[in-house]
């Protein structure tokens, strides 16, 4: 029923990987997870390179915001300025909660913005409500 | 005329006319003295000879008559004395040459005529004489000595005229003594009349002295020098008049400022001056229009050649100009100018005031510079800041995330030591991402724009309140919040202000068993003061300033927990509302936070 589901993480920062992978497995969902671990690997994933087609559409993706090669906002713009990504649910999953960085990924065109909390519990919590929410609850554009 | 000539034109003729009537007066009176004396005494003496010789005419004897002219002669030290008939014949003659000669002048022939004796003053061979003439009468008949006596020196009953006694007086000696007595007389009038004369022109001169100083205070005055006092040198009219006049002038001097006032002024002022005619031509420049502005001069120049382009307008207030400079260069400046009128509203010419703003210009562009600086500065910061939310924020929840993992899913592989230990990872760990959250709301106040707004403080409070109580649903505190106090504000700003108050409220009372926290307002000074007071456990007064401080906590973690950041954050939210925030306390008596808004605007 949601196998075919998956979620794309794009995280640089192996501990919140990793904790996010966690979180997610202690709330029961066993979907995919593709990690990617830069912008430009994001996009590639996303819209395809050259060397490689574009591959199988996430339900969600959850994306940072400070991300080597290519920052997160950038992604978003690049997302939204395509035809094929330009409806793709993107949450913004972030350590930042500045309002300059909220205000530029909604106008960027963010479904959420959710900052990272520091406790564990808190943070455990707030992914397991991603995750049912975005691959449960939430109907996508067909 | 000076009033000094005029008045010796007044006093000297006055003078001079009464010392020429003294003189007249006294040369009559001595005339009357001297030469009348000699005439009343030569009558007396001609009457008693003429007695005598009565007897020696009536007989025609010259040897009787001789004698009496001889003796009235030697009497009298006349020149002649001669005896004439009623023909006027010189019947006897003290020089014999002269007997029988008829005299035919006219005193002799009024003489023979008059019955009455006749003097006059005449000329005798070149002397002054005075001529007398006595009749000479009849004795009367049967007379007595009696009867001479009653009947006086008249004749008596008709008498015979028997002829005339006439003689002539020297009369040198006696108009030398009398132009001698008038001479002295005279001298010592003219020097009364001189002394008289110097005292006046003294009198006059003191009188007029003052008025001469006067005059000089005044045209003083005039000059425009208007602190000047006379000398008051007398206590009469003059007198008061300097008075008077020392006061006007005092009162000018405080009242008005002196034209050398002004013109210092002007001539030492920093900005540059110029009045005009009403052609536009420069006429005046002080000291800093003429030694900065126009090559070549500036008066007698029209005052639009001055500017590199002209204000437009005949009254301008502080317009940006650039004025040629003496040594041909451009000097920004702002320029003013006015109308000048005189009181009738007529046209005298253009007042233009420059003020060089180079340095002003100067320190405007440092300015834009620091403030560029500045914003690149919190540019900088807000980088920072960003750097620290995220970049300290990931590491930590690493520690915090496995060691929640390791205490959940490995508890069975570590002993009680063990796990406190892990235990204690995690609080610090919390503690710090929590000192982290409150040190960025703490940057945000400063940098965020205000977006004012009318804020419900009582609703915020309620609401507040009602948070904590979820959060702890065992404690026991009353609060109390007075209604509708609004207050206008940020009401992100405003609410995080309460916040942090109401939950150290909150914090504080946590040690006793009940609680009361109260918000409200009272006046002071005329001013709303909000508070939030709390009966917990306070503080030492003597630690009320440093509350504010951030980092600065008065109680042990252990005991309260807490960042030392909540209260430097009201502090700088009330200061940012332009307000002043202040604590009252007691250990376990409780605390009053008290702050005001707007403090500026009344």
């Amino acid at each position: 029923m949601i196998e075919k589901k998956i979620i794309l993480l794009v995280e640089d920062n192996a501990d919140d990987e990793k904790l996010i992978l966690l979180s997610l497995k202690k709330s029961k969902i066993t979907n995919d997870v593709v990690v990617v671990r830069d912008g430009q690997e994001a996009l590639d994933y996303l819209l395809g390179s050259k060397d490689k087609p574009e591959t199988l559409r996430p339900t969600v993706t959850l994306l940072d915001l400070h991300l080597p090669k290519i920052d997160g906002l950038e992604v978003l713009q690049r997302l939204r300025a395509d035809e094929r990504t330009k409806l793709l649910p993107v949450v913004v999953l972030t350590s930042s909660d500045e309002e300059s960085d909220r205000v530029r990924s909604y106008s960027l065109g963010a479904n959420s913005y959710v900052c990272k909390p520091v406790d564990f519990v808190d943070f455990a919590a707030a992914v397991r409500e991603l995750g049912l929410y975005w691959l449960l609850l939430n109907r996508p554009c067909p | 005329m000076k009033l000094q000539f005029k008045f010796l034109a007044l006093l000297v003729p006055t003078g001079l006319l009464a010392a020429i009537s003294v003189l007249i007066l006294i040369q009559r009176a001595v005339h009357e003295v001297v030469i009348g004396g000699q005439e009343r005494t030569a009558i007396l003496l001609a009457r008693a000879a003429a007695q005598d010789a009565a007897a020696g005419m009536k007989s025609g004897s010259e040897a009787e008559v001789l004698p009496v002219l001889q003796t009235l002669q030697r009497r009298k030290d006349a020149v002649y004395v001669a005896a004439l008939d009623p023909r006027g014949r010189i019947t006897a003659h003290t020089t014999v040459t002269e007997k029988g000669k008829t005299p035919v002048d006219e005193f002799t022939s009024a003489a023979l005529r008059a019955e009455a004796p006749v003097v006059q003053p005449s000329l005798e061979r070149g002397e002054p004489v005075l001529l007398v003439a006595m009749p000479i009468w009849s004795p009367a008949p049967a007379s007595t000595a009696e009867d001479f006596l009653l009947s006086g020196d008249s004749p008596q009953g008709p008498q015979e005229r028997l002829g005339t006694l006439k003689f002539a007086v020297p009369l040198r000696g006696a108009q030398e003594t009398e132009s001698g007595i008038i001479r002295e007389i005279s001298l010592i009038v003219l020097i009364i009349g001189a002394l008289a004369l110097g005292l006046v022109v003294a009198l006059v001169r003191g009188m007029l002295a003052p008025i001469r100083g006067m005059m000089t205070g005044i045209a003083r005055v005039s000059a425009g020098q208007f602190d000047v006092s006379v000398p008051v040198l007398s206590r009469d009219e003059l007198g008061q008049l300097a008075e008077s006049f020392n006061i006007m002038s005092g009162e000018l001097a405080r009242t008005t400022v002196s034209k050398e006032y002004v013109e210092g002024v002007l001539e030492n002022m920093y900005d540059l001056l110029v009045v005009t005619d009403p052609q536009g031509y420069i006429e005046t420049a002080n000291r800093a229009a003429a030694d900065t502005l126009g090559d070549g001069g500036v008066i007698g120049r029209p005052l639009a050649a001055l500017f590199e382009s002209p204000p437009k307008g005949e009254v301008v207030h502080d317009v940006e100009v650039m004025l040629h400079t003496k040594d041909g260069g451009l000097t920004p400046a702002l320029f003013s100018s006015s109308v000048l009128r005189d009181r009738n509203g007529r046209l005298l010419g253009y007042i233009g005031v420059a003020k060089d703003i180079t340095e002003r210009k100067r320190t405007e562009v440092a300015l834009v510079e620091a403030k560029l600086a500045a914003e690149a500065a919190s540019r900088e910061l807000e980088t920072f800041s960003y750097s620290v939310a995220h970049d300290l924020r990931a590491p930590l929840r690493a520690v915090d995330g496995f060691s929640q993992i390791l205490l959940a899913e490995y508890s069975g592989k570590l002993d009680a030591e063990g796990t406190d230990y892990l235990k204690r990872v995690r609080a610090g760990s919390q503690r710090m991402g929590r000192l982290i959250d409150d040190l960025l709301d703490l940057s945000r106040i400063e940098r965020g724009a205000m977006t004012l707004a009318d804020v419900d403080l009582s609703a915020l409070a309620a609401d507040i309140a009602a948070e904590l109580r979820k959060a702890e649903p065992g404690r026991r505190v009353e609060f109390v919040a007075a209604p509708d106090l609004k207050a206008r504000g940020d009401p992100d700003l405003l609410r995080l202000a309460l916040v942090n108050l109401i939950a150290n409220a909150w914090k504080y009372t946590s040690k006793h068993p009940t609680a009361r926290i109260e918000f409200g307002t009272r006046t002071q000074d005329g001013r709303t003061v909000y508070f939030v007071r709390d009966d917990g456990a306070g503080f030492d007064m003597s630690m009320a300033k440093r509350l504010f401080q951030p980092f600065t906590r008065l109680h042990a973690s252990a005991e309260f927990e807490g960042t030392g950041i909540g209260l430097a954050t009201v502090s700088r939210i009330v200061a940012r509302h332009e307000g002043r925030v202040w604590a009252e306390g007691e250990v376990e008596r409780g605390a009053v936070f008290n702050f005001t808004l707007w403090e500026g605007k009344s």
